[in-house]
């Protein structure tokens, strides 16, 4: 028996996931010299088989034709999660390479150190361990080297970069937004988006069709499957497993990882491969689904989960969204409005700066996607009134003239807002799901109050015909695809999971590096950060395997 | 109907004579049957009519419609009592429509409100709704863009 343990391949490190931050782990390690295995939960999806360049007519040409686009969305009858019916959670996955960056929206925004000092100040939980100097370097990385487009309008909430590539320029709807806020006292700024806006590094630049969501048949914007594994990949250090479900991390006796339990997606077929050391990127609920299934008698709760802050303190942001119509485009031509796909403006974060004392913790930020003639347009034409020719005449009218604006606001971190895997339901490989639990709070309908006055206020400056809309109504929760918190960082082995290196307090072989261990939400979009944490991550760890601590 | 409107829509039809053909035979439908397809075709061209530019009938909303209820149940029942309820209740009676266009709680509003959101959503999404009629020609490959280039809309 011995001797058939002893001569089982033990991997340097194995990875789970393959997103942004499995990514970004396989291809830092890999360039440092260490030999990675990653699992991954899918496979790879066929760049040329995407359907950038297919218009909405040819879409029902094509399905008709029995043709299907890419299957990126992971179908939840597949892989079931649970989530209260009265209050459900909507979880957004993409299993395959390179996870969500195939689909994402690029909005690229550094932390600030009004976010990083945020908890320090207000005392609501506990704070982050890190500060801006910590990860600026990373960020000035990971903007070199995936291509940020970006202006040089940075403000206290929202860092700038050397680096930017040339911002997208705003279309007519967003130049009347951008007017009309500042005529009111607040500044919108050019979007940071991960969009080559010039060639770069060698891949070609964005040719502005707009298509983005549909997987870009060029990879003109970061995925982590053309931009991290592919490079990792050619290191010959990287070696992949495709269709490996990841179950568990095992953990040896003397309470390290020690390797991964997962099943193939489609023969569910158990195997184990076993590891020196172990990096978590599953994307933040599948990590943590991962992590507290992973019982041992050293970790009952849940592999380095003895203090049972795993699971707990899942936060994301809330978000609505309103529309009007400008008059200044209203009945006028039909423009081109693809761009980079998605808004070429941002509003960053402001309530921080007002005077007087606000009634709730932290801020909100707004985007604007969807300005200009897009495709998709009867969610609103089906509110304007009446039928027939007056009907056609009042949406051709406002067909060029839509603007939008979408404001995220923080939600805190809770205790009871939870993942659990108590297995009273179990996924088709015998392992149990995720259920979510998750609601917002006071503090956030009290920001809700401020982000409607704001998104209001904006569109009236802009004398847009505002769209109908329900004062105080929110997007589904888990929407905003930016789940974090539930493996948080901390300087607290008490309070929290992992240092801020994304290592586990308890176990120090296991790194978690995706955003389940962000102490906060903040009002942004976590890609961006979760790159730059997961490189500062895995070069502390390349540093721990080259000093022999790990 | 005013004077003014009535005049509008005259001009318009005269106009959309010369441009468009005749409106075209049926094509047969998949699930609904010749009669219901018939009215449905009626109906969605009360809510999106000809005019200068096509239609719903041209731009075959209808047969799309029809199409899609062979996959989705639930629509399928919901499309049949709605012309279940039409047929029974004038047809594509402008009077009918504009009565039930304005209620909300009401039979008639439920089925105009599927009417009016499939019509809507189908024909915008044909290339006689998206680019004849709206000019849409966008999900193309542009060696720049300029975006806003109006000196009246800068900040
Ligand atoms: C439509 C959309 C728009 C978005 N817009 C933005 C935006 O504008 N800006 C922004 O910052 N973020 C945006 N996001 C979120 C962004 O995509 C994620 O923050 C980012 O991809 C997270 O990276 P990740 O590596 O943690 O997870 P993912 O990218 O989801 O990758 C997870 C990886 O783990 C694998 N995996 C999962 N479970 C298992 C398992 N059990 N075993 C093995 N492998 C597993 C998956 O196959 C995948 O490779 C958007 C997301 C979507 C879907
Ligand atoms: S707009 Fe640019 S980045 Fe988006 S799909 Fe088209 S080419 Fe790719």
């Amino acid at each position: 028996m011995a001797y058939v343990q002893e001569s089982r391949p033990v991997h340097d490190v194995v990875v789970i996931g393959s997103g942004a931050a499995g990514g970004m782990a396989a291809w830092n390690l890999t360039r440092q010299g260490v030999n990675v295995l990653l699992l991954d939960a899918g496979t790879k999806f066929n760049r040329g088989g995407f359907w950038s360049h297919v218009k909405p007519w040819q879409y029902r040409e094509r399905a008709a034709r029995g043709q299907k686009p890419p299957q990126f969305y992971v179908d939840k009858k597949e892989q079931p999660y649970e989530t209260d019916p009265k209050n459900p959670f909507d979880l957004i996955r993409v299993w395959g390479r390179g996870g969500k960056t195939n689909v994402w929206g690029r909005v690229s925004l550094r932390y600030s150190d009004v976010d990083f000092e945020g908890p320090a100040k207000d005392g609501w939980e506990i704070p982050w361990p890190i500060r801006y100097k910590d990860i600026a370097p990373y960020y000035d990385k990971v903007d070199q080297l995936i291509g940020v487009c970006g202006g040089d309008d940075d403000q206290d909430s929202l860092p700038g970069s050397k680096y930017h590539l040339p911002a997208a320029a705003p279309r007519c709807g967003e130049r009347l937004m951008q007017k009309a806020a500042k005529s009111i006292g607040i500044s919108i700024v050019a979007g940071r988006r991960a969009v080559l806006t010039k060639d770069h590094n060698g891949r070609a630049k964005c040719h502005f069709c707009g298509a983005c969501g549909r997987g870009c048949d060029i990879g003109a914007f970061f995925n982590s499957s053309d931009y991290l594994l592919e490079p990792a990949y050619l290191t010959k250090r990287l070696q992949i497993i495709d269709n490996a479900v990841a179950a568990r991390v095992l953990v040896d006796d003397k309470g390290l990882a020690s390797g991964v339990q997962y099943f193939d997606r489609y023969t569910k077929q158990e195997r184990v491969v076993y590891a020196k050391r172990v990096v978590v990127a599953a994307s933040c609920i599948d990590s943590t689904r991962i992590l507290l299934n992973s019982k041992s008698p050293r970790f009952p709760n849940g592999i380095g989960n003895s203090n049972d802050v795993i699971g707990r303190y899942l936060t994301e942001q809330v978000r609505f969204h309103m529309f009007g119509f400008v008059p200044e485009l209203m009945g006028g031509k039909t423009q081109n409005d693809d761009g980079i796909g998605g808004e070429h403006i941002y509003m960053p974060r402001f309530n921080h700066r007002l005077p007087g004392k606000r009634d709730y913790l932290r801020g909100y930020g707004a985007q604007f996607w969807n300005t200009g003639a897009q495709p998709g347009l009867g969610f609103w034409a089906k509110m304007l009134p009446g039928f027939g020719v007056d009907l056609k005449r009042d949406i051709k009218k406002r067909f060029p003239a839509l603007v939008a604006i979408h404001p995220y606001g923080e939600v805190l971190p809770r205790k009871e807002n939870r993942v659990t895997v108590d297995g009273t339901a179990n996924d088709q490989y015998g392992v149990p799901v995720a259920r979510l639990s998750y609601n917002i709070g006071d503090n956030e309908r009290k920001m809700l109050v401020d982000m409607y006055d704001t998104a209001e206020s904006i569109l009236k400056a802009a004398k847009a015909e505002i769209l109908p809309f329900e004062r105080g109504w929110i997007d589904t929760l888990g929407s905003a695809i930016h789940e974090h918190g539930t493996c948080r960082m901390g300087a607290d082995p008490k309070r929290s999971a992992v240092n801020g290196f994304g290592q586990m307090h308890e176990v120090k072989n296991c790194f978690v590096v995706d955003g389940s261990i962000f102490t906060t939400a903040s009002e942004k979009n976590p890609t961006l950060t979760i790159l730059a944490l997961a490189w500062r991550g895995t070069d502390y760890m390349a540093e721990q395997i080259k000093k022999g601590n790990i | 109907m005013s004077s003014s409107r009535r005049q509008a829509l005259v001009t318009i039809s005269s106009a959309a004579a010369t441009v468009l053909p005749a409106l075209g035979q049926t094509p047969s439908p998949k699930v609904l049957s010749a009669a219901q397809f018939e009215l449905l075709q009626k109906l969605t061209e009360r809510i999106i009519p000809r005019t200068e530019t096509p239609g719903a009938i041209d731009a075959g909303v209808a047969g799309f419609i029809d199409a899609s209820l062979a996959t989705d149940a639930g629509r399928k029942d919901r499309w049949q009592a709605a012309l279940t309820w039409f047929a029974a209740n004038g047809g594509d009676s402008v009077e009918t429509l504009t009565r039930i266009s304005k209620e909300t709680d009401t039979e008639g509003a439920r089925h105009f409100r599927l009417l009016k959101g499939d019509t809507i959503d189908t024909y915008y999404s044909t290339i006689e709704g998206l680019k004849t009629e709206l000019g849409w020609n966008a999900n193309t490959y542009l060696p720049e863009f300029k975006g806003c280039t109006h000196p009246e809309h800068q900040v």
